[in-house]
């Protein structure tokens, strides 16, 4: 995929295309898997940045939802294209959502990568919500990666950090500074 | 023998050129030390010289104060960071190890450190290669912490990759608040020194300190994930995200497990990202997506392998990697 098609899909996700050019986009990803699992990849980082990600997440989603995408049908006409956008958000995201996201269905993966929020709202969202997930994160100890329960898989994925940290080309430059993720204290994760 | 035509109007324009930079050169000089003559510096100050300062960190609306000590002997670099914040997290790193001292868990873990890559690094004449993807920009002076900063801004051309805006010490060099700015040009992780001393630097010896007589050696410690070399990996990583090359591949010994599990890098010379893959199923694998400051991860099953992907790039960069992976055979 050229670099071009990524920003095109980004801007699809986040629903910033001219609506002349979304049929055509939508096609696109009709006709090609890869930018379809990169589209669905999309969605489900900001799902699972919203911490929104229920039990029905599972590794074969991103397939699974394309696989319906592809099942629907392309309106092509602008008109029919308006009335039918809403309704498809929401069928996408149920999907991936138990609890209410019509209003959040369609959100561009760079903006979760930086929410407009902070980590402490997020929690609130979580606890408004998806009262289940509460104890998840209260249980949650020591180190700060996002969305990760499992400390195995936390201290397995630090040992990664760090290793990559260290062939990184920067490394000369930042020194010891990238370990800062790592020193900093989260209060609301003790 | 007298000069062709061609080569008497090639022989003026060059002269030309000659005349016209010779007329620009003032004009240039005037206007200071170029954004690239700028960071030139700072990665020699960074690298070279003694310092040690309390800097704040924010990220994801989190403000923490860290204290920084970098030591330069001769030809030893000894570093260390520690947390002023909460729990007194600390880390110390010289040529050999990484030492990490976890107060909650009453932990010191030490890792070796693998066998410097140097040919990975930034170095000052790779920054030219930068241009393809990032604009470097002087976008003026302030003042931080009590010192006056000339300010550059390495900005990408697309959204595949983070920017950072430096603030450089005017005499020394040294980047005195460093924002780490987003695809957007959002600063989504920031750095500044409250109080920075130069030429002075002190980092206590771990052996000397009573309060960690009590902690134990983390069990992995001694036998952490140690490489071996291996020329061909076994996955080929088609259609990189614009500017990303294989940078290095190699293998890792995991003590843990009995498959080694391969790690490729990926850089455009200044971002980069791992991708680990691992032969082995385990209980709890890694699945989805994360992220630690800027730091973002991807992690599940490809063609039956565990593989996870890190790195200081957009998420965006991280899957468009992973997406294009494919077993090597399956083109055989």
């Amino acid at each position: 995929m050229t670099e071009q098609a990524f920003e095109r899909l980004s801007a699809l996700v986040d629903d910033e295309l001219p609506e002349s050019e979304i049929s055509d986009e939508i096609n696109k990803l009709k006709q090609n898997p890869s930018s379809r699992d990169i589209w669905s990849y999309y969605h489900l980082i900001g799902d699972a940045m919203r911490s929104e990600l229920g039990p029905l997440h599972h590794a074969g989603m991103a397939r699974a939802i394309s696989g319906r995408l592809e099942d629907e049908p392309v309106v092509l006409a602008p008109a029919a294209l308006r009335r039918s956008a809403q309704p498809r958000k929401r069928t996408l995201t149920g999907l991936a959502v138990a609890a209410s996201v019509a209003a959040v269905a369609v959100v561009l993966a760079p903006q979760m990568i930086n929410p407009e929020g902070s980590e402490a709202p997020q929690q609130t969202v979580a606890t408004n919500r998806l009262p289940e997930t509460k104890t998840l994160y209260v249980a949650e100890d020591g180190t700060r990666w996002e969305l990760l329960k499992k400390p195995k898989v936390e201290s397995r994925l630090n040992a990664y950090l760090v290793n990559h940290q260290e062939l990184s080309p920067t490394s000369n430059i930042k020194g010891i500074m990238p370990y800062a993720t790592f020193v900093s204290y989260d209060e609301n994760k003790q | 023998m007298s000069p062709t035509p061609v080569k008497r109007i090639l022989n003026q324009v060059t002269l030309g050129l000659c005349v016209f930079m010779a007329l620009c050169r003032p004009a240039i000089g005037s206007d200071g030390p170029s954004p690239r003559d700028w960071l030139e510096k700072m990665m020699e100050a960074v690298q070279k010289l003694s310092y040690q300062g309390t800097f704040i960190y924010l990220h994801d609306n989190q403000l923490e104060s860290m204290k920084i000590v970098h030591a330069v002997e001769g030809d030893r670099v000894r570093e260390s960071l520690m947390s002023l914040n909460g729990a007194p997290r600390e880390v110390i790193r010289d040529e050999e190890s990484v030492t990490c001292v976890l107060p909650e868990s009453h932990e010191v873990s030490v890792d070796k450190r693998s066998p410097g890559k140097k040919f990975l690094h930034l170095l000052p004449q790779d920054l030219a290669r930068l241009e393809d993807h990032y604009g470097f920009q002087n976008t003026g002076k302030t003042r931080i912490a009590d010192r006056q900063t000339h300010v550059v801004v390495i900005l990408p051309k697309d959204r595949l990759r983070y920017g950072y805006r430096f603030f450089l010490d005017n005499d020394s060099g040294l980047p005195l608040k460093t924002d780490l700015l987003n695809e957007r040009g959002k600063p989504i992780e920031q750095t500044m020194f409250t109080d920075l001393q130069i030429g002075v630097a002190e980092i206590s010896e771990l052996h000397h300190r009573e309060s960690l007589f009590t902690y134990k050696l983390k069990n992995h410690a001694e036998k952490a994930m140690e490489m071996s070399r291996e020329l061909s990996g076994k996955w080929d990583f088609l259609r990189l995200p614009n500017g990303f090359r294989l940078s290095m591949q190699h293998q890792l010994h995991d003590p843990a497990g009995k498959a080694p599990i391969e790690q490729y890098v990926f850089s455009d010379g200044l971002g980069s990202l791992s991708v680990f893959v691992e032969a082995e199923t385990r209980e709890e694998a890694f699945r989805g997506v994360s992220r630690l400051g800027a730091i973002n991860a991807w992690g599940g099953q490809v063609h039956g392998y565990q593989v996870t992907a890190v790195g200081e790039v957009p998420a965006v960069t991280i899957l468009g990697v992973v997406q294009g992976m494919q077993p090597k055979s399956a083109n055989d």
